[in-house]
């Protein structure tokens, strides 16, 4: 029986633009996802250790991030754990690429002999461990986009017998219409060709498990969410291959590493009293390992008063990371108007009348021409009305 | 739109009171905190005011002594116009409890309960859209007019009021848009506005992002450069060391083709040896000669003695030699030399002759030199003919001596020739015995072939000599199989070798190249060590470049927020601006038009002209001691009052168009003396034609002038307690 754990898209260093204040807390959280995910290694003495690409989100990380990765690669080299990592398309193996800069394997402290941490590259696409009766391969190319399919005539290549192949891939399973810039894309009927027992892939953020033929495959996802659409993100997978009676039976079994969770939410700013209200709504769901993406929207009533970064500020310390925005539009004005004879209502008139031509006209520009006259239509009507308005 | 009845509870003073007004002018008169004011604003509320509004001032008019629970109540029954301009009744209670205030209006028998809706129809109704409208046109309080004179401003601001439908009208607007506007567009570097502050931020980190985003493609290219170079070098290496590989091999190659040389050229010596040994072997087996050389010599030397000796004495014996020893020889010498003693002595005594002659004096010297000239001429010839004779003497004397011997031969005798004949003969015979050959022709012929087969033997020998030296000629065989063997393994090595083996010059190229190859690698090594040195020099953080780009973006969509944000301001600005600049033409074209009877009216013809500035509402008239226009501000206050309110009532008038909102107004003629006063309210009584107009005042002055007269009681409690506690008496 064979043990392997199997992550991917780990994307260390990654940016986060939309998560501003919060984004270096991310990147902790996505290392620390990182160490969980070797401590559950450690914990079910699994015999492989796979990582399909995208260990680091870029190939310019510095040197204490490799030192970091590197000091948890020997701690599975302690514990005899085998690791194969190949390099994604993020930290694509070019001539720029992290794992030519650093030795990994050296800098975990092992000797080239003992082969506890092996980066597939094109020179090296494959490895075969004669202790556990397996080999893994890899196949990775030197650019960003690959020139072909990396499963394209994998089954032809020439490896030492081993009773487990097991395959190594960062690429997009293809989908037509989705999959199609995609840099590298595989298909199942490749994949149900492999001769593979399992296939590991890396590439989506999200874990998913499937058989084409009779290799299974499964995406691990990233340990730790990247972005705010990946709610299937924060897991590994333990894939146990077995063999009884002369047949081989693979198992998969998702596990939670990470913490951090991103949520969106959309909230009518209509049934919105106050913004304390708004306020108090969100503090309910307080949480500090969620990522909370408010969009207000619907239309704005003319005495509810949001300023987006006092919500921010209001809630900072409930969660990871809250943003609030306003896409609301404000309500165009409602009952009597005042008479056109009025600047009030000369105002209104003319500004409602704009934007009725500017909504009609229903381009990009003009819709967003609109959005924003409208919130000069209720700016100048509350103060028109003398009401107070915050500004 | 004409209020009949108006009943309150729990509003300010009112617990509960029920008041009827006529449709026309109505004068509610009583003393101060009567509750006039009160009753002006349960008609604004009334007319304006949602029932669920949660504002503060709704909570604030609840009477301090009501019940905890006690909440206002307004109600009205009021008559309308249809468009076709029938009459109808109508009522409306409103029930203010915040969120569950409750509405009925009453209208064409139907009841609307809903607030929104009730509000949209009263204002349908009144021309009154809102609570702001409301109190910036029909609805006048006497604080309005205070103060018009001491703030030349105040009295266009409250036209513009009027004009802009709300009660406070633009300029409050303006300035707070204007201060808005100004907070985020300042550009000073001790207060920057919040728009400068994002763009420097916005700058400033975007060029520091930038700075971090090229070092790390520098980075990357440095990294790139490094493998590149390092791959140049590890190719330079493995060129070199295959150069040197080469070389090593061609100059393995020169090794071997130079030992197989040597061990050819041994090859051949020893072979050339081993022939030539052959040859002298056979060479010593094949002699001509049986005898060797020198003895053979020797034989035949002494053969050919013999030979001669025989054919001597034989040649004697048979007279073959023939000596003419009977006369003895003319002596040839003994004439010449006498001739020549005679010839020296003749020339010696003439030139002695001459000599003395001369030394005597006999003769001149140039017959002596002649003398002596011809002694000598006789004296040379002299010597040559002794010369002549000495070498004829000579000849004699041998000749001499063989006649000599020929005559002791002849003396000797024929025997003895005969004998020593036999003896050569027999000695000839022995030698040819010897050397078994029949004669001395033969035995020369056998010396010939002998020396010339000793001297081919020599030849060879000495060949041998020089190929050998001093190495046994036994070891010659073995030495040859050796160097032959030794050939063959060379040139199997050679040929291992590979063509380069064969290449002629092929070490002189390759240390070319090596040396080449070793320069290229030095530059790649040092071409390395630059690209690393670059890699290493670069002090970028990505997670710092990270940081940036965060920063930034969270910069960037401030600064988006904030543009936007001064675009809704400064585009709410523009159209409150051009609105107003539209409304303001027509309303001050309009009230131009209307104002001039009223004034005229109420002045008694004073006025006559009025004109209204279009840009801010600056009335002036025309004022007839001056004959020229003068600012309304410059009038007195009861003028001025008068000016302000015909204006407010023609705006009223503009702004509500064919809407009749009851007119409420509290006290403005206050200001007016006795005289101008009920002028004024005669002019009210005219707009009370065409609107509900509500007089409040403490005066009695106007009761005879109105449809009804509302008296309201004035304030009844008193205060006999002691001064609060804590609070010193005044």
């Amino acid at each position: 029986m064979l043990r392997l754990l199997h992550t991917a898209d780990v994307h260390l260093g990654a940016r986060h633009a939309d998560l501003g204040d919060a984004a270096a807390a991310q990147r902790e959280r996505q290392f620390a996802a990182f160490r969980a995910t070797v401590d559950l290694a450690l914990a079910e003495k699994v015999d492989l250790f796979l990582v399909a690409g995208d260990l680091f989100d870029s190939n310019t990380q510095p040197r204490r991030s490799v030192d970091r990765v590197a000091a948890e690669l020997a701690r599975l080299a302690q514990a005899r754990v085998r690791t194969v990592i190949i390099p994604g398309t993020h930290d694509v193996y070019d001539r720029s690429s992290v794992y030519r800069a650093y030795d990994l394997a050296a800098l975990a402290g092992t000797r080239p002999a003992e082969e506890l941490v092996t980066v597939l590259t094109p020179d090296r696409p494959w490895i075969h461990f004669a202790a556990i009766d397996a080999v893994v391969l890899g196949p990775v190319f030197a650019t960003k986009r690959a020139p072909r399919s990396p499963l394209k005539d994998l089954a032809a290549v020439a490896t030492p017998p081993a009773t487990w192949k097991i395959g190594l891939v960062h690429a997009a399973i293809a989908i037509p219409g989705r999959t199609d810039n995609d840099e590298v894309v595989i298909t199942t009927d490749e994949i149900a060709a492999s001769g593979l027992d399992y296939l590991a892939l890396g590439h989506w953020h999200s874990v998913q498990t499937a058989k084409a033929g009779s290799v299974v495959y499964g995406y691990s996802g990233a340990p730790e969410p990247v972005a705010v659409d990946q709610d299937r993100a924060g897991k590994v997978l333990l894939a146990t291959l077995d063999q009884r009676g002369g047949r081989k039976y693979v198992t998969t079994e998702e596990r939670t590493v990470g913490r951090t969770v991103f949520e969106r939410r959309e909230i009518d700013a209509a049934v919105i009293e106050s913004q304390p209200a708004l306020v108090a709504r969100l503090r309910a769901s307080a949480d500090a390992d969620l990522v909370l993406d408010v969009r207000l929207i619907g239309v704005r009533p003319d005495d509810l008063d949001v300023d987006p970064a006092e919500v921010e500020e209001a809630l900072r310390g409930a969660f990871l990371r809250i943003r609030v925005r306003d896409l609301s539009r404000p309500a165009l004005s409602q009952g009597a108007l005042p008479p056109a004879e009025t600047i009030s209502g000369a105002f209104i008139r003319n500004v409602e009348g704009r934007i009725a031509d500017l909504e009609a006209a229903g381009d990009d520009p003009a819709v967003l021409e609109a959005d924003e006259l409208r919130d000069v239509l209720r700016l100048g009507r509350l103060l028109l009305a003398g009401q107070e308005v915050t500004l | 739109m004409r209020i009949t009845h108006l009943s309150l509870r729990d509003l300010r003073r009112y617990r509960e009171v029920d008041l009827d007004l006529a449709p026309g002018l109505t004068i509610v008169r009583g003393p101060n905190e009567a509750g006039k004011s009160t009753l002006q604003r349960a008609i604004e509320l009334a007319l304006t005011r949602k029932v669920t509004s949660a504002a503060s001032d709704i909570e604030s008019l609840v009477p301090w002594d009501g019940e905890p629970d006690a909440r206002t109540v307004i109600g009205m029954t009021f008559t309308y116009e249809d468009e076709d301009g029938g009459s109808h009744e109508g009522r409306l209670e409103k029930s203010f409890r915040g969120a569950r205030g409750q509405v009925s209006l009453e209208l064409g028998g139907k009841a609307i309960t809903d607030p929104a809706r009730a509000d949209e129809e009263l204002a349908a109704l009144s021309g009154v859209p809102t609570e702001g409208f409301f109190r910036s046109t029909a609805s006048v309080r006497h604080h309005e007019l205070a103060g018009l004179q001491r703030d030349e401003g105040a009295l266009r601001d409250r036209l513009q009021a009027s004009i802009s439908g709300a009660d406070r009208g633009t300029s409050r607007a303006r300035k707070k848009l204007e201060r808005a506007i100004q907070g985020l567009q300042a550009k000073g570097a001790k207060n920057p506005g919040r728009l400068k502050v994002a763009e420097d931020a916005v700058t400033d980190t975007a060029a520091k992002l930038r700075i971090g985003e090229d070092a790390l493609a520098r980075l990357e290219r440095d990294r790139d450069a490094l493998a590149v170079t390092r791959e140049h070098r590890s190719e330079s290496e493995t060129a070199l060391s295959e150069r040197r590989s080469m070389l090593e091999k061609a100059r393995q190659a020169e090794r071997l083709v130079s030992d197989r040389n040597a061990a050819r050229e041994r090859f051949e010596r020893y072979r050339s040896a081993v022939t030539l040994n052959d040859e002298v072997a056979e060479l010593d087996r094949t002699h001509p000669s049986a005898i060797p050389l020198p003895v053979l010599r020797a034989d035949v030397e002494r053969l050919r003695t013999a030979d001669t000796k025989i054919g001597t004495l034989e040649s004697m014996l048979e007279g073959e030699v023939q000596v003419n020893f009977d006369v003895a020889p003319e002596v040839r010498w003994r004439p010449l030399s006498r001739t020549a003693v005679g010839l020296v002595g003749a020339g010696v005594a003439i030139a002695v002759l001459g000599t003395l002659l001369g030394i005597l004096g006999i003769i001149g010297e140039g017959a002596r030199t002649l003398i002596v000239a011809l002694g000598i001429v006789a004296v040379v010839p002299g010597l040559i003919l002794s010369v002549v004779a000495i070498w004829l003497r000579r000849g004699d004397k041998t000749e001499k001596q063989l006649r000599d011997e020929e005559v002791h031969r002849r003396l000797r005798g024929r025997s003895e020739i005969e004998e020593d004949l036999r003896v050569a003969q027999a000695e000839r015979d022995e030698l040819l015995a010897r050397l078994e050959l029949p004669g001395t022709a033969e035995a020369e012929e056998r010396l010939r072939l002998e020396e010339a087969h000793v001297a081919e033997i020599d030849q060879r020998r000495a060949r041998l000599g020089g190929l050998i030296g001093d190495e046994p000629i036994d070891a010659m065989p073995g030495r040859r199989d050796a160097a032959a063997l030794e050939i063959d393994q060379k040139t199997s090595a050679l040929d291992s070798l590979g063509p380069i083996a064969h290449e002629p010059r092929a070490r002189e190229r390759l240390e070319v190249e090596v040396a080449d190859a070793e320069r290229q690698l030095e530059r790649a090594r040092d071409d390395e060590a630059s690209a690393r040195a670059r890699v290493e020099q670069n002090p970028v953080d990505a997670e710092e470049v990270a940081g940036l780009a965060e920063r930034l973006a969270t910069w960037s969509d401030d600064l988006a927020a904030l543009g936007r944000r001064e675009r809704v301001y400064v585009r709410t600005l523009a159209e409150i601006n051009a609105a107003e600049q539209a409304t303001m033409q027509r309303a001050t074209r309009y009230l131009e038009r209307h104002m001039v009877a009223d004034i005229a009216k109420v002045t008694g013809g004073r006025y006559r002209r009025v004109r209204v500035d279009d840009t801010n509402l600056g009335i002036e008239v025309f004022a007839p001691e001056r004959r020229d226009w003068v600012p309304v501000t410059d009038l007195s206050q009861g003028t001025l009052d008068i000016v302000y309110l015909t204006a407010r009532l023609g705006l009223v008038r503009l702004v509500t168009g064919d809407r009749r909102p009851p007119l409420v107004l509290d006290d403005p003629f206050v200001t007016l003396d006795d005289t101008r006063a009920p002028l004024a309210l005669g002019l009210l009584r005219e707009i009370a034609a065409d609107f509900q107009v509500i007089y409040l005042t403490t005066s009695d002055r106007y009761d005879h002038l109105a449809d009804s007269v509302v008296q309201l009681a004035g304030p009844t409690a008193s205060d006999v307690s002691t001064e609060p506690e804590g609070v010193p008496p005044a």
